[in-house]
């Protein structure tokens, strides 16, 4: 009796699987992701509702203060990336890049430099410039980069830092090189099926239209940039608060292990803390119990990789490909942080 | 999400922006000052938004035809609905200051930024008004020692410590209340504090370890202490004002 139930569960799941292979795919997807995102925020919310008053209390400070402060520059990131969709045409990128995307890799690592942007406003702006035809290894450089590069995390490097000035030099070469290499590495191991996002709609649509339809095309563009970004912005800030509560710094100081330990811990902590990138090399300064290059490690992996932005990313370019970038470029910049700290601190 | 309730979302965030901006000084509990201009243009592009789709797409409740299905252009990700919590937060439930919570869980010491050839001669009042980060530098990083045996003035809040001791902290804050850092001095000979309770202390640096050197310990032999309202940037580490 058993066997036959089994057995028709399994046909049944099979053919339910062999169903969503093609058309049923995409609603699963659609209908799968809001229940996640909810889930970890339920969680998230219940994990921190546990705690004191006081534990709550300041959890709910650290998640409105990193919404807060990255309004203006989704804000800002959103509005670029419709207005890139609707009114520039796709020749522009392809005249202004090199033609092979090997060459356009470093290319859009370099434009990195001259943008003084917050990390939330480089995943939409990456994702405009994909839909307007940009090389997808580019694009991916450029949002690594123009976080991790640009002239006001150098100079506050540099603040932060008076007694090292080898640190700015150690954080520009160590974010460009990882950022280079992780578009050569999506160039030769990217596959496109991993991104799963839908783009916005109708900017395909204005892009013939004239000036009326182009301007509620391009407010279409940014509301549900804006929206779909900031929604997932609020569960990263959720989520990077709650580890913010739960870890605590005292603790940190007492670890006195090897280098490459302090460099595994420091990055997984930029990881779970999500600093912006304006503001984390005065927190890696402020852990003096550590090596020069474990700071380092946390400089360049807390741009690239944190919670916000897997949340940010996953909204915008799909979980599959979240994850999979995520965990990649993780690797990476500890990597070649380590090697360039090695080399230069 | 709604094309009506996207009209609702967007008025909400640009009110509670310009709520915490510019009717209050509720966001300098959560970000720099220097945020403001843009906090504020964010608001007047959100109100802006907002209206502009109160106009097309019509007002919860209010719009006829307003439950109607609309293109689907309209209509926002459910995810967006997630922003309404931040946004009703600042607007009638404003998430208090990072207090003694955050900082009896910070690093125990952490030494500013100071390179230690900025010291100049300390002024000559009595008692010296000093920030917490000036004080601390003084004692761990200045190897002449200028603050020994002077009647120095702080300002911050009191944080009872595991130890038994009291301290006097304050958060530093770069960017946002996320970044935060604490600073904390030992508080010796102090009865009867309220943790977080804001107060200027008064008192002499007590000698332990090696002034200018990380063996120096942070701690003040307190002569007078006096509750004083919270000041109103909770992040910004100045001396107090004198009296």
């Amino acid at each position: 009796m058993s066997d036959g139930t089994a057995r028709g569960g399994t046909a049944r799941g099979g053919a339910a699987r062999g169903g969503t292979a093609r058309g049923g795919a995409a609603p699963v997807r659609a209908m799968s992701r809001p229940v996640l995102v909810g889930g970890a925020v339920a969680g998230c919310a219940a994990g921190a509702a546990l705690l004191t008053p006081q534990a709550f209390g300041t959890w709910q400070t650290v998640a409105v203060s990193l919404c807060l402060q990255a309004v203006p520059f989704l804000l800002l990131g959103t509005l670029l990336s419709a207005a890139v969709a609707v009114f520039l045409p796709p020749s522009f990128f392809r005249r202004a890049l090199p033609r092979r995307p090997a060459l356009a890799v470093p290319a859009a690592g370099a434009s990195g430099l001259l943008l003084p942007g917050c990390e939330c406003a480089s995943v939409p702006v990456a994702s405009a410039l994909i839909r307007q035809g940009v090389p997808q290894s580019a694009a991916f450089t450029f949002l690594l980069a123009a976080p991790a590069v640009n002239p006001v995390v150098l100079v506050s490097t540099a603040v932060a830092f008076p007694d090292t000035p080898e640190m700015v030099a150690a954080r520009l070469l160590a974010s460009l090189g990882a950022a280079i290499l992780m578009g050569w590495l999506w160039l030769f191991r990217g596959r496109e099926r991993w991104l799963t996002a839908r783009p916005a709609p109708s900017c395909a649509a204005a892009a013939g239209g004239g000036a009326a339809v182009r301007l509620e095309a391009f407010r279409q563009a940014f509301l549900h940039d804006f929206l779909h970004a900031g929604g997932y912005l609020v569960a990263g800030a959720m989520a990077a608060a709650t580890f913010q509560v739960a870890v605590d710094r005292a603790v940190l100081d007492t670890v006195s292990a090897s280098v490459w330990a302090a460099v595994l811990l420091l990055a997984g902590l930029a990881i779970l803390l999500s600093v912006c990138s304006e503001a984390d090399a005065f927190v890696a300064a402020s852990m003096t119990a550590f090596p020069a290059t474990a700071q380092l490690a946390f400089m360049v992996v807390g741009p690239m990789v944190d919670v916000k932005l897997i949340a940010l990313q996953s909204g915008t370019f799909g979980r599959s490909f979240a994850v999979r970038f995520g965990a990649a470029t993780a690797v990476v910049a500890v990597g070649w942080a380590s090697a360039v700290g090695w080399w230069l601190l | 999400m709604r094309a009506t309730t996207r009209t609702l979302l967007l008025l909400l965030a640009g009110s509670a922006l310009l709520h915490t901006t510019v009717l209050t000084d509720l966001y300098l509990r959560y970000v720099k000052p220097g945020l403001q201009p843009l906090l504020v243009a964010s608001a007047v592009l959100l109100l802006a938004a907002g209206t502009l789709s109160a106009v097309r797409d019509g007002f919860p409740f209010l719009s006829r035809g307003a439950g109607r299905p609309g293109p689907a252009d309209g209509r926002a990700p459910a995810v967006a609905l997630l922003l309404f919590v931040p946004v009703l937060l600042l607007l009638f439930a404003p998430p208090a200051p990072l207090g003694v919570y955050s900082a009896t869980r910070a690093a125990p010491q952490e030494v500013p930024d100071q390179s230690p050839s900025a010291f100049l001669p300390l002024p000559e009042a009595d008692p010296l008004p000093l920030s917490l980060t000036q004080f601390t530098a003084r004692v761990t990083r200045d190897s002449t020692g200028a603050v020994a045996g002077r009647n120095v003035r702080l300002h911050g809040f009191t944080v009872p410590g595991d130890d038994g001791a009291d301290y006097l902290a304050r958060h530093v804050v770069t960017c946002c209340a996320a970044d935060a850092r604490t600073l904390r001095v030992v508080l010796h000979g102090a009865r009867g504090l309220v943790p977080g309770r804001w107060v200027e202390v008064e008192g002499r640096w007590r000698p332990e370890g090696v002034p200018g050197t990380s063996s120096a310990g942070v701690g003040l032999d307190v002569s007078r202490v006096r509750t004083v309202p919270a000041p109103a940037q909770p992040y910004l580490d100045v001396p107090p004002a004198g009296r």
